[in-house]
């Protein structure tokens, strides 16, 4: 593993490889708010959308990613669209650079599987944008299972409801899948991370039944893992334009001896607003992107390893097509686990 | 005025006895039970005679009706004892153990030309009925998705009857079938489910089940005797133009906290019953607050009992048909087999 320290006394340099995803907004925050970290160039293959974004953030804008990944720096967070993560994650890990991908890794397991590979190869480190693991309730639930104080986990009942988010999130061909891809990865993460188990089958109901896309907006899997608990998620892009913030993050943890119940984004104030005519929650709680960001930039600068790995997204991604090949199927899939 | 025998007289028998009482078109005239003392305890609350033996209830001309709040599985044979003495019976759910039971029970009252049935109260619950107008009507546009929840602690029933599963069914034929007759209610046939049951010697049951109804609505059921604390439910219905949610934690008009030990009292207070709802007596400890969600007219034991007394007088239809009781049942069994075979499981 190479220690990349940079050239900025001491900073990390941190390239941004597309604003496509949403979420590149808030990482590209984190990276400009943090002690220790720089942001050293934006790539973007809309000019307009990277331009601005280079307005915004104060960094050199690239239009090729190799002009990034040939400049001074150490590492890149890569949110371009699903189906590109893996072009651009290769290409970064061949200049030498380390990645944060934003989730879920990939649209296909081959994918996943070689830009594990690649990074490996590198001497890189890959991780996986998986921010729920930084929010504090997950950190305490994760601290209360792990003391024993609900005894040992049975059973799990999830949610990860969220809006119809639209854009290339409904073209498949660079989404590679709708809400059940998009919301099945976090918490699918987050239940590895606490059983520390992998899942064995995985059971799912996929549809489209509340909006006019041509993608899965809504479906319940069931997910059991190899020492007997089960959990089910609701990863529905199911949350209305009306309703008062964009969905959540809740898992009801059930014990041998007691329940632990997470809702991760309960940290807020209800806002009425004449204005925007609308009832708001604002959320006041700690920002996980903030916490992931760093998590990801003192693994670059120490080479300690980042919170959740390229091979966890590639666990995660692979619960998630599990359930679309269950729905096909009707049946329960196995998962078979290959490194 | 009414006359009814209430044979059982456990949680659901005092909640059903005090209903009849209020309903001002009925007196509770006998309470049932094998315990004596019990019988006696609930029979000196309306006025009526104790007994451990049906013989004399069953056999008294002017009693018309037969509240049967028995364990599950001791329904079959004391509806149709009922039955075949001329009486109308309303039954505590689930209706049976199995759906072979649960049609002979309706076949013997059709035969003896009595009038049965079920007790699924959550049909009366306010707020489920006013979710099923929503859904019905259309204003949350095509439904998408359900969740319900339902979730308390390990009932403690008669000689631990509950923990057995051959006298109770279990927790998805005992309180998960609430919400399976919700679904049904709401949405029609069920296609077929998907389950997942952990049973531990806390004691201990906790249920996940994933539910296809035929018109392709998905829904997810929960069922918790794992939870320590106070009894609650949940739904959450999205449709494509709109959502509603409910947590009966949150709705909660009313608590009282006390220095010094009180008595609860009133629905919502989370203690005996399935539905959460008018189970009364549950004590507070000091400085603990015992929420209670009041109602008057829309109470929903009152208007469950008033509803099967109007039937029996011949003045309406109920608003649950024993059928739908039966369907209710194999959904429970269908999620059940899911759960013990780890298989889809269709519902016919």
């Amino acid at each position: 593993m190479t220690h990349a320290t940079g050239c900025r006394r001491g900073e990390v340099g941190i390239g941004m490889v597309s604003f496509a995803h949403m979420h590149a907004y808030s990482y590209a925050r984190a990276v400009r708010s943090m002690a220790g970290a720089t942001l050293a160039g934006i790539a973007d293959d809309s000019e307009e959308r990277g331009q601005a974004a280079s307005r915004e953030f104060g960094a050199p804008y690239y239009r090729d990613v190799d002009k990034l990944l040939a400049a001074d720096i150490d590492a890149v967070i890569v949110c371009s669209e699903n189906a590109r993560h893996r072009e651009h994650v290769v290409a970064a890990a061949q200049a030498g650079k380390h990645v944060l991908c934003e989730k879920p890794i990939a649209t296909t397991r081959e994918d996943a599987a070689a830009m594990v590979k690649e990074c490996r190869a590198r001497g890189v480190r890959l991780a996986t944008a998986f921010p729920v693991r930084h929010a504090p309730p997950i950190i305490r639930a994760k601290h209360l299972i792990d003391e024993g104080r609900i005894g040992k986990v049975l059973a799990v009942s999830g949610t990860n409801h969220g809006r119809m988010p639209g854009g290339w999130f409904i073209d498949r061909a660079l989404s590679g899948g709708g809400a059940v891809l998009d919301h099945t990865v976090h918490v699918a993460d987050l239940l590895r991370w606490f059983l520390a188990d992998e899942a064995e089958r995985v059971y799912a109901e996929v549809d489209t039944r509340m909006h006019d896309v041509a993608i899965d907006d809504c479906g319940t899997l069931c997910i059991e893992f190899r020492n007997g608990a089960f959990a089910t998620l609701d990863p529905s892009w199911s949350r209305p334009r009306a309703y008062p913030t964009w969905g959540d993050v809740t898992m009801e943890i059930v014990g041998t001896s007691g329940v632990v119940s997470v809702d991760v984004f309960a940290q807020v104030l209800v806002h009425a607003s004449d204005p925007q005519n609308a009832v708001l929650y604002r959320h006041w709680g700690d920002d996980m992107d903030f916490a992931l960001v760093r998590d990801f930039v003192q693994a670059v600068r120490e080479g300690t390893p980042p919170a959740a790995s390229g091979v966890d997204g590639m666990r995660a991604l692979e619960i998630a097509l599990a359930a679309y090949e269950s729905a096909r199927e009707g049946r329960p899939v196995e998962l078979s686990w290959t490194d | 005025m009414h006359k009814v025998a209430i044979w059982g007289a456990g949680t659901m028998g005092r909640v059903h006895a005090g209903c009849y009482e209020r309903s001002e078109e009925a007196r509770v005239a006998y309470v049932i039970d094998q315990d004596l003392a019990k019988a006696q305890e609930l029979a000196s609350t309306c006025e009526a005679r104790a007994m451990t033996d049906p013989g004399v209830a069953l056999s008294d001309p002017e009693v018309d009706v037969v509240d049967v709040c028995l364990p599950t599985y001791l329904h079959r044979q004391s509806v149709e004892q009922a039955a075949r003495s001329g009486k109308h019976i309303l039954c505590e759910k689930p209706a049976a153990l199995s759906a072979a039971d649960a049609k002979a029970m309706i076949d013997a009252c059709r035969a003896c030309g009595v009038k049965l049935g079920i007790a699924h109260v959550l049909r009366y619950f306010p707020e489920y009925e006013m979710a099923r107008q929503m859904i019905t009507s259309g204003d949350l546009g095509q439904i998408g998705t359900v969740r319900l929840s339902r979730v308390g602690p390990f009932p403690r029933g008669w000689r631990d009857w509950y923990a057995d599963e051959a006298r109770s069914g279990g927790l998805l034929l005992d309180l998960s079938i609430h919400d399976f007759d919700f679904l049904r209610w709401c949405f029609g046939p069920v296609d077929h489910v998907y389950a997942r049951k952990v049973r531990n010697d806390r004691p201990l049951e906790y249920a996940l089940v994933v539910v296809r109804m035929k018109n392709g609505v998905i829904a997810h059921v929960e069922g918790s005797w794992a939870h320590p604390g106070p009894f609650s439910y949940r739904f959450e219905v999205c449709g494509s133009s709109g959502m509603i949610e409910y947590d009966s934690l949150k709705a909660r008009p009313l608590s009282i906290v006390t220095a010094a030990p009180t008595g609860g009292g009133g629905r919502g207070n989370g203690q005996g019953t399935d539905t959460g709802s008018g189970g009364g007596g549950g004590g507070g400890a000091p400085g603990v607050a015992v929420p209670e969600s009041p109602l008057r007219d829309r109470e929903p034991y009152l208007r469950e009992i008033r509803d099967f007394l109007a039937y029996v007088r011949g003045e309406g239809i109920p608003r649950v048909l024993p059928e739908d009781a039966v369907a209710a049942l194999e959904i429970s069994l269908a999620a059940t087999r899911s759960a013990l075979t780890g298989k889809v499981v269709s519902v016919s």
